[in-house]
């Protein structure tokens, strides 16, 4: 199994000459078994791309399992613009939480409509099926085993440990640690007090995110903020490096991708982390690898190195 | 009368190397006129950078204003709503002007922060005082300069073209519109008429018809027929397709300049250009 990086960045896209290193595309990967089928999860603007590279490999009408960790806009608008929508024989499996009593068909109907988008999705060509995904209760999708387990972010979200060639990738994102708050439904102003309850409800999500991230190839984190930054802003849903580190260490991981950069991090900034995280990680025991877009990363026993995609980068 | 480019693209960001120097950032631009009041026309990811730069100018210390125009809802003209930091700071007032085809514009700019795709939840979240003026063919009432709107069919949406005036020039933009095709919408030349500049979506420079249809916008035949009929002074081409690199606007631009003999520029974000 092999994950490629299409969109790395979080909240809204950063094009520009200080994010050309890192990349400015929202949040996208692809993994693919090395029989060659694919999962992507998450459909931010990376997911564009993705599609023009699919119709450049005339790979439009393969079937696709897509994984949403949740709706947020910089996990789904590069949908509308994915070319194998567009494409009358494609067959866009959707898979996702259901936060609320709406019909979920309805939900990313409601996102993907005309006065957004230039093509809704009740107008493209493409067949569209829709799965409701239960954290804690695994499905298949194509040949890769996927395990949804719940995440702590605003309305809901959800990870995904995947895993296929006999090696396993995990999907932590969006997700605040799980001590200073609990997220729900309702508008965070800042951190409220925890109730007993909230604070079991943070100690099972912690439990089953351990569970499911455990003896991972690969755990691609939210590392959103640097300490500082989640010190003034801990209610918007995002982790930092050093959580992801805690999370991971200790638990037969090999490597932490650092993920959903955010978007005033320029590439100096970036580069900064990267190196202070590789060298944390060293000590922890983990490989600490920034994600780039563009990136490739082969996971599993005899792996080769991190590598760019050709005709990627500056 | 002077407008800044903080976004350029349509349809979705383009980010990259190949896409540096015209720049990636969707649709935004900054209009001040000589006493220094100010408006924006759209809200594409270039105004983002454009929040930031707002905040030395009163909008830090809540004591900004701000009309913003829109040439329709899409997502490549309204996405840095919950991004645009002056939103947060109460004592901030922010009118925003359009329209949509169900003469609703409130509601959809409300569900851009449904709970579902944005943590915000509400419009009501929101610090600022943010107005939504619903708008029809006509003049808008907009401090310190003369507006005129125009409602153009772009898709199944509506959008709406703008002619602004300030200083003794004017300017229109015309960025989300579905011209007929036997020519450029008579109305859409009738607002630009004269004006020292004119801005219009070129996002299809060869007008490949497919694409044409099945994303709506103008092809760069339409913008220079718009400017040549209307006695535009100048032409700027804008809405860029986002994966049209700096070399294809390159030659985009020297087609435009062999097809017309009228001043055209292509439009580059963090430029400032004097109307």
């Amino acid at each position: 199994m092999q994950a490629v990086f299409w969109g790395v960045r979080g909240s809204y896209p950063t094009p520009g000459p200080d994010t050309v290193r890192y990349g400015g595309n929202t949040a996208c990967v692809e993994l693919t078994s090395a029989s060659g089928e694919r999962v992507i999860i998450d459909a931010g603007t990376g997911l564009a791309r993705l599609g023009d590279y699919l119709a450049e490999q005339g790979e439009l009408h393969q079937p696709l399992d897509l994984l949403l960790s949740h709706l947020h806009w910089d996990h789904i608008q590069g949908l509308p613009f994915f070319a194998p929508c567009h494409h009358p024989d494609a067959n866009l499996s959707i898979h996702a939480l259901r936060p609320d009593a709406v019909k979920l068909s309805d939900i990313v109907r409601g996102v993907a409509r005309h006065e957004f988008f230039p093509v809704a999705l009740d107008d493209m060509a493409a067949s569209f099926h829709f799965h409701e995904v239960h954290p804690g209760r695994a499905f298949g999708a194509r040949s890769f085993d996927v395990r949804p387990f719940r995440l702590n972010h605003p309305f809901g979200a959800v990870g995904y440990r995947v895993i296929a060639d006999g090696t396993s990738c995990a999907y932590v994102c969006d997700t605040a640690p799980f001590d200073l708050l609990l997220h729900k439904k309702h508008f965070l102003k800042g951190p409220e007090p925890l109730s007993a309850a909230d604070r079991r409800s943070l100690q099972r999500r912690k439990a089953s995110l351990l569970h499911a991230i455990a003896g991972c190839d690969t755990v691609i984190y939210d590392t959103h903020y640097t300490q500082d930054e989640y010190a003034r802003f801990p209610h918007y849903g995002h982790s930092t490096p050093d959580h992801a580190l805690d999370m991971c260490a200790g638990q037969g991981i090999r490597r932490v991708v650092l993920f959903h950069h955010a978007p005033n991090h320029n590439d100096t900034q970036m580069d900064e982390i990267d190196a202070h995280y590789r060298a944390k990680g060293d000590l922890l025991g983990l490989e600490v690898v920034t994600a780039r877009e563009g990136m490739v990363l082969p996971m599993g026993p005899g792996r080769r190195a991190p590598h760019m995609r050709p005709g990627t980068g500056p | 009368m002077k407008v800044r480019f903080w976004g350029v693209r349509g349809f979705y960001p383009a980010a990259g190397a190949s896409f540096v120097r015209y720049g990636g950032n969707t649709a935004a631009l900054e209009i001040v006129n000589d006493q220094g009041d100010r408006l924006a026309i759209d809200f594409g990811t270039g105004a983002v950078p454009l929040g930031r730069a707002l905040l030395g100018a009163g909008f830090g210390a809540g004591k900004g204003a701000l009309s913003v125009l829109l040439s329709h809802t899409h997502l490549d003209h309204t996405a840095a709503l919950p991004f645009f930091v002056p939103v947060f700071i109460p004592g901030n007032k922010i009118d925003i002007f359009g329209a949509t085809s169900d003469g609703k514009l409130q509601g959809v700019l409300e569900s851009l922060f449904d709970p579902h795709v944005c943590p915000i939840n509400s419009l009501r979240n929101l610090g600022a005082t943010v107005s939504v003026h619903n708008v029809a063919d006509g003049p808008v009432a907009v401090p310190g300069f003369s507006v005129r709107a125009l409602l153009v069919p772009h898709g199944k949406a509506t959008g709406v073209a703008w002619r602004i005036e300030a200083d003794g020039r004017s300017l229109a933009v015309i960025t989300a519109i579905d011209h007929p095709p036997q020519g450029p919408l008579p109305t859409a030349v009738a607002l630009a008429q004269g004006v020292d500049m004119l801005m219009q979506d070129a996002a299809w420079p060869s007008s490949p018809a497919h694409l044409v249809q099945r994303w709506g916008g103008a092809s760069l035949g339409y913008a220079i027929s718009v400017a040549e009929l209307a006695g535009a002074q100048q032409l700027v081409l804008t809405h860029h397709a986002p994966n049209h690199s700096d070399g294809d606007i390159d030659a985009m631009l020297a087609d435009a300049r062999r097809r017309t003999t009228l001043p055209v520029r292509a439009a580059t974000e963090g430029e400032t250009l004097e109307v």
